[in-house]
C-alpha cells in the first residue's frame, strides 16, 4: 500500500513526459549531434590501436552510453526544485502524507525512463552506424552493466537533488551544479579516467563524480568482474551517502522553509 | 468539540536588513543586521466541528503563515496549536490525511492529463481503499459536476472547470477539515456563486469544518457564518458574520429615482455619493438618523419614484475594521 504510491507517481510521469514529444524530439538531435562530434574528434585523435587500453570502437560506444546517462535525467530537476523552494511553492507539496524525496525521485525517474530507452535506441543505432557492433564480449556483463546503470541513475539524482535543496539556505546554488556539472563531465563523460595520470585516477576512485558515468559505461565496453564488483560497492557506497546527505539536507531545510515566500 | 485549538500562537521571521546602496551592501555582508518581524503575533481562537469560519485580512496580515502552521508546514516560534487532536508541528505526514488544502493560486492537478489520473494518483498518495475511493469519486463527480470533463487535459479546462476539479482533487479522502486559501480568486460571479454553492453543499452533507481565506467580501457574506480579522499578525475581531454585519451596517445606502428635480436633501448623518437631477444615492448613518425620517423627506412631494435601500457591500465593512484597527493602535 505505502509503496503503491510511488510506482503511481513513477507510471504518471511517464505519462506525463510523453506530452513533451517536441522536448524528446529536441534531444535526439541535440544527442546525435554529441555523439557525431565525438565520432570526428576522436576519429583525429585515434593514430594508434588503443589510447589507455580503449580501442576506437571501444571509445565512441564508451561516449554514446556515458551521453545517455547525462542527458537522461537532465537538469529540470535541479531547475524546478529551486524554484519551488525560493518561491514557496514547496509548502504545499510538503502537505501531503509522503514522503517528498522520494515522491520527487519517483517522478524524475518516470520523466527519465522514456528519455533512457529513447535514447538508448538511438545510442544503439548511431554506434552500430558509425563503428559496427557494441564490442560485447561476454554477456554475464548484462545484469552487471543494468545494476550499475541504476546506481549511477540513483546517484546522479540525489546530488542533483542535495545541490538543488541547497537553494533551502543560499539565495544562488547555481555555482554548486556549475562545479558539480564540470566535474562529471570531465571525470568521466568525455573521457574515461584512465586517461588521467595513474596518481590522479587513484584519487579518482574514491571519489563520486567518476561512479555517475564512467562506472556503467566501461562495464558495457570492457567487462571484467574483478572490476565491475569493485565498481559495484563503490557505487552502493555513494548512493548511500548521497541519499543520506540528501535527505539531511532536506530536514533541516524543510525547518527554514519559511524563509521563502511566508 | 473543538477541532481547532490555537494558543498564543507567534511567529517571528527573521531577515536581514540591507542599505541602499553599494557600500551599505558589502556592510551587510559582514556585519549583517537582522531584523524580526512577527507575522502572527500571540493569536488564540478555536473552531468547532463542522464549522464554516472566514480568515480575512490584508495582504501579508498573516492568514497564510497561520495556514501553513496549522497544517504542519511552518513550526511556530512559540505556542500551542491543537488540530483533530494533534500537533501538527510533530505530526504533520499523520494530519495530512486528515486534511484537505487547496490553493487558489497553485495547482496540484497535472497539467497534461486528464483530471481521472491526478485524483487516482492523489487517491494511492492518501492511501483511501479502492472501492471507498471509486464511491467518493462518484459523489464528487455528482456534486460537482465535472463528469464531462474528467477525460480532458487539465491544460485545457476553464478556470471554473479546473477550480472545480481542484476542490474534488482536496476532498478525496474525505479530509475532517478543508482549508481554502482564496479559492474563487479570478472567477467570474456566476462561477464563484457555484463553487459557493458546493462547498456550502459538502459542509452540510459530511460536516467537513471549513477554513477559508479571501479576499472576496462576497465569499464570506455567502458561506461563512463567523470571520475572524486579522491584521498585522493580530486578530482584531472574533465576530459571527451576522454580528459585524449588524455592527457595521448601522450605514445604509439608499439610492433613489425622483419624477421631477427634488430638493436638495441635507441632514447630519446623510452622505450623498452620488446626485444627478432626477436620481440620488446616499449613506445614511442610521444611529445619526432614523432611517424612516430619511425616506419620509425623500417622499415627501409626492415626487419618488423609486427607492432602494441596501446594506453596504462586505468589502466596507472590512475596510472601515480595518481603518477603526489603524486608529486603535496609534
Amino acid at each position: 500500500m505505502k509503496i503503491k504510491k510511488y510506482f503511481k507517481t513513477f507510471s504518471i510521469s511517464i505519462r506525463n513526459a510523453l506530452f513533451y514529444s517536441k522536448n524528446l524530439f529536441g534531444g535526439i538531435i541535440m544527442y546525435t549531434l554529441f555523439i557525431y562530434v565525438f565520432f570526428r574528434l576522436w576519429g583525429v585523435i585515434y593514430q594508434t590501436d588503443t589510447i589507455a587500453g580503449y580501442t576506437y570502437n571501444q571509445m565512441i560506444w564508451y561516449v554514446c552510453m556515458t551521453e545517455i546517462i547525462v542527458l537522461s535525467i537532465g537538469t529540470f530537476i535541479l531547475y524546478d526544485i529551486s524554484e519551488e523552494i525560493k518561491s514557496g511553492a514547496i509548502a504545499y507539496q510538503l502537505g501531503r502524507p509522503y514522503n517528498y524525496i522520494i515522491y520527487v525521485f519517483s517522478n524524475t525517474m518516470g520523466a527519465s525512463f522514456i528519455k533512457l530507452l529513447l535514447y538508448a535506441v538511438i545510442g544503439g543505432i548511431l554506434g552500430t552506424i558509425l563503428v559496427g557492433p557494441p564490442p560485447i564480449s561476454n554477456f554475464v556483463m548484462i545484469p552487471w552493466f543494468l545494476g550499475s546503470l541504476i546506481l549511477s541513475l540513483m546517484l546522479r539524482f540525489f546530488m542533483l537533488m542535495t545541490i538543488a535543496l541547497t537553494a533551502f539556505f543560499v539565495e544562488e546554488n547555481r555555482p554548486f551544479f556549475f562545479i558539480y556539472s564540470k566535474l562529471v563531465l570531465m571525470l568521466g563523460t568525455f573521457v574515461p579516467i584512465e586517461f588521467f595520470p595513474v596518481w590522479m585516477q587513484s584519487i579518482l576512485k574514491y571519489l563520486p563524480f567518476s561512479y555517475i558515468t564512467w562506472a556503467p559505461a566501461k562495464i558495457f565496453v570492457d567487462f571484467s568482474l574483478d572490476h565491475a564488483v569493485n565498481t559495484i560497492i563503490m557505487q552502493i557506497i555513494w548512493a548511500v551517502l548521497s541519499i543520506t546527505l540528501c535527505m539531511g539536507v532536506y530536514q533541516k531545510g524543510v525547518k527554514s522553509v519559511h524563509v521563502h515566500g511566508g | 468539540m473543538y477541532c481547532i485549538e490555537v494558543e498564543n500562537l507567534t511567529k517571528t521571521f527573521t531577515t536581514k536588513i540591507k542599505g541602499e546602496g553599494f557600500k551599505q551592501s558589502i556592510k551587510s555582508m559582514f556585519k549583517p543586521v537582522y531584523s524580526h518581524v512577527d507575522a502572527v503575533n500571540d493569536i488564540s481562537f478555536t473552531v468547532d466541528e463542522g464549522e464554516i469560519i472566514a480568515f480575512i485580512g490584508p495582504n501579508g496580515a498573516g492568514k497564510s503563515t497561520t495556514i501553513k502552521m496549522l497544517t504542519g508546514i511552518l513550526h511556530p516560534t512559540s505556542g500551542s496549536m491543537n488540530v483533530l487532536g494533534l500537533n501538527p508541528s510533530d505530526k504533520r505526514q499523520q494530519l495530512a490525511k486528515q486534511i484537505g488544502t487547496v490553493f487558489g493560486q497553485k495547482s496540484q492537478l497535472w497539467f497534461h492529463l486528464p483530471p481521472t489520473d491526478s485524483f487516482s494518483l492523489l487517491g494511492d498518495i492518501y492511501e483511501v481503499p479502492k472501492n471507498e475511493y471509486n464511491k467518493r469519486l462518484n459523489y464528487l463527480v455528482d456534486v460537482f459536476d465535472i463528469g464531462n470533463l474528467l477525460k480532458t487535459p487539465v491544460r485545457k479546462l476553464s478556470l471554473g472547470q479546473r477550480v472545480r476539479c481542484e476542490i474534488v482533487a482536496s476532498l478525496l479522502h474525505q479530509p475532517k477539515i478543508l482549508f481554502l486559501d482564496e479559492p474563487t480568486i479570478g472567477l467570474d460571479v456566476v462561477v464563484k456563486q457555484k463553487i459557493r454553492e458546493l462547498i456550502l453543499n459538502i459542509n452540510k452533507e459530511y460536516g467537513t469544518t471549513i477554513f477559508l481565506t479571501s479576499h472576496d467580501a462576497g465569499d464570506i457574506e455567502k458561506i461563512c457564518k463567523r470571520a475572524m480579522v486579522i491584521d498585522q499578525g493580530i486578530i482584531v475581531l472574533d465576530e459571527s458574520v451576522k454580528k459585524l454585519k449588524y455592527d457595521y451596517l448601522r450605514r445604509k445606502i439608499i439610492s433613489a429615482r425622483f419624477n421631477e428635480k427634488y430638493k436638495p436633501i441635507n441632514f447630519p448623518g446623510v452622505e450623498i455619493i452620488k446626485a444627478a437631477e432626477y436620481a440620488a444615492s446616499m449613506h445614511v448613518d442610521t444611529e445619526t438618523i432614523p432611517i424612516n425620517k430619511v425616506i419620509s423627506t425623500l417622499s415627501e412631494d409626492d415626487n419618488l419614484a423609486d427607492i432602494t435601500i441596501t446594506d453596504p457591500p462586505m468589502e466596507e465593512i472590512i475596510l472601515e475594521i480595518f481603518k477603526k484597527t489603524a486608529v486603535n493602535n496609534k
